[in-house]
């Protein structure tokens, strides 16, 4: 957390001040928990979201950002999934090596192509100024 | 008023011009201007700074502020007092103290006796500068640095003082030095961040003072001027590497998805904040490449390493911390912020201050010098020193062989090379004491107003409208030391 500021605790913080660095979207992008992070939420979207990619993405991004998504956001993220479902499926390999980072096992009898591709849908969604952000 | 007329009000005319400045016009200009496509010798065209900056044509472009944390003794360094032998253990007279307030660590003392330095003091180089045995090496570049001897502060104590040395303020909550430059002037090189704060490792002496992020905040001003630090240990900059798994195009694609939705919704309420979040990110991108570039010493040649000293070849430390500085600078980073901790002596002064100049010497003078080889010195300002001096008189008990001493912050001493501050000179007098100023007064708020005129800033002008009233580094004060200027 001291990548993004998170006061010490050694006084009282009446008022954080606002930080913005490229080393917090690096954390985002990059750090193995918040990947294992995402492929959670990809699991929960997949199994509990619903059958079709629109109602999925809903679901992820209501549970990260407490609304409904409009329509143009829910394309822009419907994109991305097929994009890289499409190239996790040619690229199994690829995908194997990105379920598999973290901890945490991936949910049995789900293939590890599709969470990849949702992997990537879920952490754009978690690294959203909106998402990480409270106004 | 309607939720459009609000949205209005929020994009102020500051917003909108600094919009524009960063907008596709002056992106496409930049990429048909940028010094890859010249081959590398173009002159570096600086993206993202405010319209009809610099003020006027500048000396330096980029600027690395060596601080010195905890307050070096001047006295023990560069301020040579003979006749202080003469008078040791005896009282500093009150009529030198003058009423000054001074720290609970020494008001409660009986006596303040003078203590004078136990270190030799020799003139160096065409200038004749004095320099004391601890500090060899920077006195062979004596030639090429202007000292200041009265610089002065304010404040008593670590943190308003180095905050106002940072700020221009003693209280939390301005922008910081390296912010109000980057916010003026933009970056000359966009794949690196433009401010960036190297703090090197903890000395082994138990001396060192904490320093805390707003040191290199943006204050008000939107938090994309804020510096970048690197870490000093292990890998300077975490979580460099694509996960396994996430290719090229990838990232590419999530980048692009992610940076569409911010997009969205800063355009919805207008803030600029998500403008930052956005272009932060493809910084982060463009560092996945450039950082490991900048931290490759293998090209280095040994001789770099041995002109550094031992310890350059240790990350994190003051000297690898040098060397690092250099690279920036070489890449056209604007302004790098980077500490050594480790001069507060209250006690122990003469063995801790020489331990201390052991880590610090070396490689300070080396970086002036490995600058003016490469002929980066000509427009990279380097500065040097700390946020207050020390007290003439002994802190504790005062034997043959021990003093120690507390903050002073009426007359210190600080150096700068480059950037066209006039090399080889040595500014204002202090009195026997090295208590008070006899002349040539430099207030920090006059350091500051300097260092942006060597930069084509004119420190009145440089200013950001918050809380209904136009802020700026040098707050109400400040006059540019004209004989400081070469």
């Amino acid at each position: 957390m001291t990548t993004f500021d998170a006061p010490d605790r050694g006084k009282c913080t009446a008022r954080r001040l606002p930080t913005n660095t490229p080393l917090q979207a690096l954390v985002l992008m990059n750090d193995p928990a918040f990947i294992e992070a995402s492929r959670a939420l990809a699991q929960r979207m997949m199994t509990k979201g619903g059958k079709s990619a629109a109602q999925r993405i809903r679901y992820g991004f209501r549970l990260a950002t407490a609304r409904w998504p409009e329509a143009n956001e829910v394309a822009i993220l419907a994109k991305l999934q097929t994009a890289e479902a499409g190239r996790y499926k040619a690229h199994p390999e690829e995908a194997a090596k990105l379920v598999a980072v973290g901890e945490s096992k991936p949910e049995a009898g789900i293939a590890a192509g599709e969470l990849a591709a949702w992997t990537t849908v879920a952490n754009t969604i978690l690294s959203l100024d909106e998402t990480i952000t409270k106004e | 008023m309607s939720a459009n007329d609000e949205l209005g009000l929020a994009l102020t005319r500051r917003h909108f011009f600094g919009l524009s400045s960063v907008g596709i016009g002056t992106a496409a200009l930049a990429s048909l201007l940028s010094p890859e496509a010249f081959g590398g010798t173009a002159a570096p065209v600086s993206v993202g700074g405010l319209e009809g900056l610099p003020h006027f044509p500048p000396k330096a472009r980029k600027v690395i502020f060596l601080h010195q944390s905890g307050g070096p003794s001047q006295i023990d360094l560069f301020d040579y007092k003979p006749k202080l032998k003469a008078m040791e253990g005896t009282d500093l007279p009150g009529s030198v103290r003058n009423g000054q307030r001074i720290t609970g660590m020494t008001s409660g003392q009986s006596s303040l006796p003078v203590a004078a330095s136990m270190f030799k003091f020799q003139q160096y180089g065409q200038s004749g500068a004095w320099f004391s045995e601890l500090i060899p090496h920077m006195a062979k570049v004596a030639d090429d640095i202007a000292i200041v001897k009265t610089v002065n502060t304010d404040a008593i104590n670590h943190d308003p003082a180095i905050t106002f040395l940072q700020s221009g303020f003693q209280q939390p909550g301005r922008p910081s030095m390296g912010a109000w430059v980057t916010y003026g002037l933009g970056s000359e090189n966009q794949e690196l961040p433009a401010f960036v704060v190297l703090i090197s490792q903890q000395s082994a002496l138990n001396t060192d003072q904490p320093l805390f992020s707003r040191l290199w905040g943006s204050g008000f001003l939107p938090s994309k001027y804020q510096g970048v630090q690197f870490r000093s240990a292990g890998d300077p900059v975490l979580y460099l590497s694509d996960p396994p798994g996430i290719g090229k195009q990838t990232r590419r694609d999530m980048l692009d998805a992610e940076a569409a939705l911010n997009q969205i919704r800063a355009k919805a309420f207008g803030d600029p904040e998500i403008e930052t979040r956005i272009s932060q990110f493809e910084m982060a991108y463009k560092m996945q490449t450039s950082v490991p570039e900048l931290m490759d010493l293998s090209k280095e040649p040994d001789h770099v390493f041995e002109m550094y000293g031992p310890d350059s070849r240790k990350p994190g430390t003051y000297a690898a911390n040098c060397l690092l500085a250099r690279r920036l600078v070489e890449r056209n980073v604007r302004f790098v912020q980077l500490y050594k901790r480790g001069w507060d002596q209250h006690n122990d002064l003469p063995r801790d201050l020489a331990l201390q100049c052991q880590s610090v010497d070396q490689p300070s003078a080396a970086l002036v010098q490995d600058l003016k080889q490469r002929g980066l010195l000509d427009d990279t300002m380097v500065v040097w020193g700390g946020e207050f001096g020390r007290t003439v008189y002994c802190q504790g008990k005062l034997t043959e062989t021990n003093y120690g001493r507390d903050h002073h912050p009426r007359c210190f001493t600080m150096w700068m090379a480059g950037g066209g501050i006039k090399p080889g000179i040595t500014l204002g007098e202090t009195d026997d004491y090295c208590y008070n100023i006899v002349s040539d007064p430099v207030p920090v708020h006059d350091l500051q107003a300097t260092i942006l005129n060597r930069l084509g800033v004119d420190h009145k002008r440089l200013t950001y409208k918050f809380q209904g009233r136009h802020f700026r580094l040098t707050d109400v004060a400040g006059e540019v030391t004209q004989k400081l200027l070469g």
